[in-house]
């Protein structure tokens, strides 16, 4: 890694370009930061005149008065990214296994299936889909968010996982069918175990995508008992669109899961979005 | 003699893909094996993917209400539909100001943090995390930002100068400009890195010896090394630059500001509308179009193997 010390051998420079990454971070961060404060911000504040940096009155009420708002909403966004999860696990770990260790008929095609998948809009499957789930009687239930969303993940998992397995050495898996271990038995006691990591950094994915999904659950659930966090969110938001602070609280809380994942998971993250995969 | 050259040769091609077989992994435990792994979930995308799509294929050539063949009717309409030029018109200049703007700026930027600052982790989390929130947040913070008496005006107001209701003046165009960059500057900057690190160390060694300076360094191996980078991350961009309109639709409904009118919308008017041929029609020219970029940058990734 010390090819590029070559040319920038002055500290000066060096501090120079921190500053201008720096003051771009910051500008990246902004919103973030402003989401944030304003949360913690009396209504009358958020909207006066000039901006205020940071809170006069420092107040919690905001929080206070979602907390009754949450239980219904937070169970179901839990359910539905549970859900996706772990369907789109249970589902994409064989395919990427299968598709990088045997010779599968067409794998080519699957995996350019699973490429064009991915990097179609939802926006234009949505109706369709909804005409499907209509038929099927899943309209304005846990299973139509929840398939989904898993849909989306799937092919992404697929592709990110079968560079893993194509460099896991075949000699464990031979060692322990010689000692008569069946087919689907290697597969669980020794592969997931070995790719821990990979699966895990998947799971966190497919997690935060199914968190994140606002355009499913709002065409395929009008029912308000179902909704997850998303969509309430964006129906508050045209109701009272006065009770800004509220919302800011909510929408705080609704970015806490997904930021937390994606910095704790950050390494594998980046190591799975360079590995030939495409983000989601 | 020209026979017998032919045999040989197919006999050593015939022996050569014998071995190559004999190599793969696990190619005795049969093909079916890998298959009954890939089926469940092949069959889920299929049915929740492929399927709907092809039904918006097939709607595309049937006329809405009677539901006969028309052929190539409703393509002919959409085109001569202001709204869809509108809107394709609004996504190409879209994609024609984003994209470089994207590029360029995460180039600069994987530049600074590959130069191994004290604080690259650091700030590299900071760009990958607007990547993370949601779109419902997002949302919420832009109409926040940009309302009348939203933080910009605020600030605006600071300065004497007079607030707007931004999502509803020509500049929509550029907030959906900035939220794109926004939101894959982490993406594009990771990509840009991995393609950095894959320049071989002792290129700039050999420059260096031969008295080249940084800017001839640049100049000479960083960018000419760069160019399989450059294509990949393109055609990437470009294919997530389809995904900005959800946010452009949520942000400003459905009458945004003229400048802002992407073929999100008009699907949406579309499907309000009940004119299932011409947005079947639009869909398909929209997955078309998406479809050759992916062959695009599968030939770039095979290519990148070889």
């Amino acid at each position: 890694m010390n090819k590029r010390k070559i040319h920038l051998k002055d500290s000066q420079k060096n501090a120079l370009f921190c500053v201008a990454a720096v003051v771009i971070a910051c500008v990246f961060l902004f919103p973030l930061y402003w989401i944030v404060i304003n949360s913690f911000k009396l209504d009358s504040e958020i909207f006066a005149n000039i901006p205020t940096l940071w809170p006069k009155s420092f107040t919690l009420k905001a929080y206070q008065d979602q907390l009754g708002n949450l239980s219904v909403t937070l169970k179901n966004s839990i359910i539905i990214a549970l859900g996706s999860m772990v369907l789109s696990l249970c589902l994409s770990v064989p395919a990427a296994y299968g598709l990088a260790r045997y010779r599968v008929k067409g794998m080519k095609l699957f995996v350019l299936v699973f490429l064009i998948t991915q990097m179609l809009p939802s926006s234009l499957v949505l109706t369709p889909l909804f005409l499907i789930f209509s038929k099927l009687n899943l309209l304005n239930s846990y299973l139509a968010p929840i398939l989904s969303t898993a849909t989306i993940s799937i092919p992404f998992i697929v592709l990110m996982l079968r560079p893993g397995f194509l460099t896991m050495p075949k000699e464990l898996e031979d060692a322990a069918k010689i000692d008569g271990c069946s087919t689907l038995g290697v597969f669980f006691r020794i592969v997931v175990p070995i790719c821990k990591p990979t699966v895990i950094t998947s799971a966190c994915f497919s997690f935060v995508f199914a968190w994140n999904d606002l355009a499913y659950s709002m065409t395929f659930n009008t029912n308000e008992a179902m909704r997850p966090m998303t969509s309430a969110i964006y129906t508050f938001m045209n109701q009272y669109g006065t009770k800004w602070n509220s919302i800011m609280a909510y929408g705080v809380l609704l970015i806490l899961p997904s930021v937390i994942i994606f910095l704790t998971m950050q390494k594998h993250i980046v190591a799975g979005m360079t590995s030939g995969s495409v983000k989601g | 003699m020209k026979k017998r050259r032919n045999i040989r040769l197919l006999l050593h091609a015939k022996l050569q893909s014998f071995s190559k077989l004999k190599n793969f992994r696990g190619y005795k435990k049969g093909e079916w094996t890998g298959f009954y792994f890939v089926l469940p979930s092949f069959l889920g995308v299929i049915i929740f993917m492929l399927l709907p799509f092809c039904d918006v294929l097939r709607r595309s050539f049937l006329g809405a209400v009677s539901g006969t063949w028309v052929g190539l009717e409703n393509y002919r309409t959409i085109f001569d539909n202001t709204a869809f030029r509108l809107a394709a018109g609004n996504t190409l200049r879209f994609e024609m100001v984003c994209i470089p703007l994207l590029l360029l700026i995460s180039l600069l930027v994987a530049l600074v943090l590959d130069d191994k600052l004290k604080c690259t982790q650091l700030l590299k989390s900071c760009f990958l995390v607007p990547m993370a929130i949601p779109v419902a947040s997002i949302v919420l913070l832009w109409r926040a930002l940009f309302h009348e008496r939203g933080m910009f005006s605020g600030f605006l107001h600071f300065l004497n100068l007079p607030g707007e209701d931004w999502m509803n003046t020509p500049w929509a165009f550029w907030i959906l400009v900035f939220s794109y960059v926004w939101k894959n500057l982490g993406y594009d900057v990771v990509l840009w890195m991995a393609g950095l690190a894959g320049i071989p160390a002792n290129l700039y060694e050999a420059a260096q010896v031969d008295g080249a300076g940084k800017w001839q360094c640049f100049w000479h191996i960083t960018l000419p090394n760069l160019l399989p980078s450059l294509f990949t991350i393109t055609v990437l961009s470009i294919l997530n630059s389809f995904k900005v309109f959800r946010e452009a639709y949520l942000v400003a409904g459905n009458y945004p500001h003229e400048s802002m009118y992407l073929l999100q919308h008009l699907f949406n008017n579309w499907y309000r509308d009940l004119s299932m041929d011409k947005m079947s029609a639009a869909a398909v020219i929209n997955a078309g179009v998406i479809f050759l970029l992916v062959l695009l940058l599968k030939r770039a990734w095979d290519f990148g193997e070889r």
